[in-house]
């Protein structure tokens, strides 16, 4: 198997194009002058942005940043402002209920039903069925 | 390459000055071997044209990495062996996602490749190198047809010398049987 097929045997059953290997050379001359050129335009460009060009975008993001917290802050505020503190919820709820308690006091204090007519307003129907 | 002219080309690459002078020689040099090689494991030209392509420019813009430890050439086939792998690679996804192999679609394109004019036995042998698995192929193609030294093999694909031989006596048996079984 050796014999019949080596290097040249198989550069004449693989085909190229006529001065392909000139052509290609050419080629890639031309590549790697235009990517040198790229490389310098872009260092060129590079140098020749003006600062404030450069740091522009970064700028905008921060400015962002801070119109974000800004409302953010704003919204809490107004929140905080128009509902009362938790503090301030539990203390008048406690005035309430303190107020119910005295009244009811009161009441029973100034009553004047007696032992028997706490059994009869609290045992009412029964009574009633007695009778 | 003659290895007073690697050793030339790789001091003068190292120079900004001569860079360029020693690039466009080194292609000179280097692009017929290399395009073989890559030939040889993707069969079309076309392939083999931008696999070379890209090679080139891989040694063009990773040259600062290139040390001097390994012979400028080895250093070259090994860009050039992983980028045939890579293109490899993607040839497979693509194929894979129309449900087809990836060496029956090589096998096709070859019967229609304006540029090779082997016959019957010539396409049957390429079938049955298609048929070995890539690094065996390769091992296959350094020996058999470029005839290259086992070290230098070993030097390029970072195999040792025995595992190689042992390789490439694998992928004649297989060859052989692969011929024979389809002439019986």
């Amino acid at each position: 198997m050796k014999e019949n097929l080596k290097s040249e045997d198989y550069m004449e059953m693989f085909k190229v194009p006529d001065h392909y290997f000139e052509d290609f050379q050419q080629q890639m001359e031309k590549r790697i002058d235009d990517m040198q050129a790229a490389s310098v335009m872009e260092n060129v460009r590079g140098a020749q942005i003006p600062f404030f060009q450069k740091v522009r975008p970064y700028l905008y993001m921060a400015a962002m940043f801070v119109v974000i917290f800004l409302v953010i802050q704003g919204i809490f505020r107004r929140q905080t402002s128009n509902t009362p503190s938790v503090a301030q919820t539990e203390a008048s709820d406690l005035y309430e209920e303190i107020n119910d308690a005295q009244i009811t006091a009161e009441d029973i204090l100034m009553s004047s039903l007696d032992g028997y007519g706490l059994m009869y307003y609290l045992y009412e129907d029964s009574y009633n069925d007695a009778e | 390459m003659d290895i007073n002219v690697e050793k030339e080309l790789s001091e003068q690459l190292r120079q900004p000055e001569t860079r360029r002078a020693a690039f466009n020689r080194l292609v000179k040099e280097m692009s017929q071997p290399l395009y073989w090689q890559i030939r040889k494991m993707v069969l079309s030209h076309d392939s083999a044209n931008d696999v070379l392509q890209n090679t080139f420019i891989k040694v063009w813009e990773h040259l600062d990495q290139f040390k001097g430890e390994a012979r400028l050439s080895t250093w070259m086939y090994r860009i050039a062996i992983n980028e045939t792998y890579a293109f490899l690679n993607k040839e497979r996804t693509e194929s894979l996602a129309d449900f087809t192999d990836l060496e029956d679609v090589m096998v096709q394109r070859l019967y229609s490749d304006p540029w090779f004019s082997g016959d019957d036995t010539a396409r049957k042998l390429q079938e049955a190198v298609l048929s070995l698995p890539e690094k065996q192929r390769l091992v296959f193609n350094m020996k058999y047809y470029d005839d290259m030294k086992y070290e230098e093999m070993s030097e390029i694909l970072g195999t040792s010398v025995g595992a190689l031989k042992a390789s490439y006596h694998h992928a004649v048996k297989k060859i052989e049987a692969y011929v024979t079984a389809d002439v019986f």
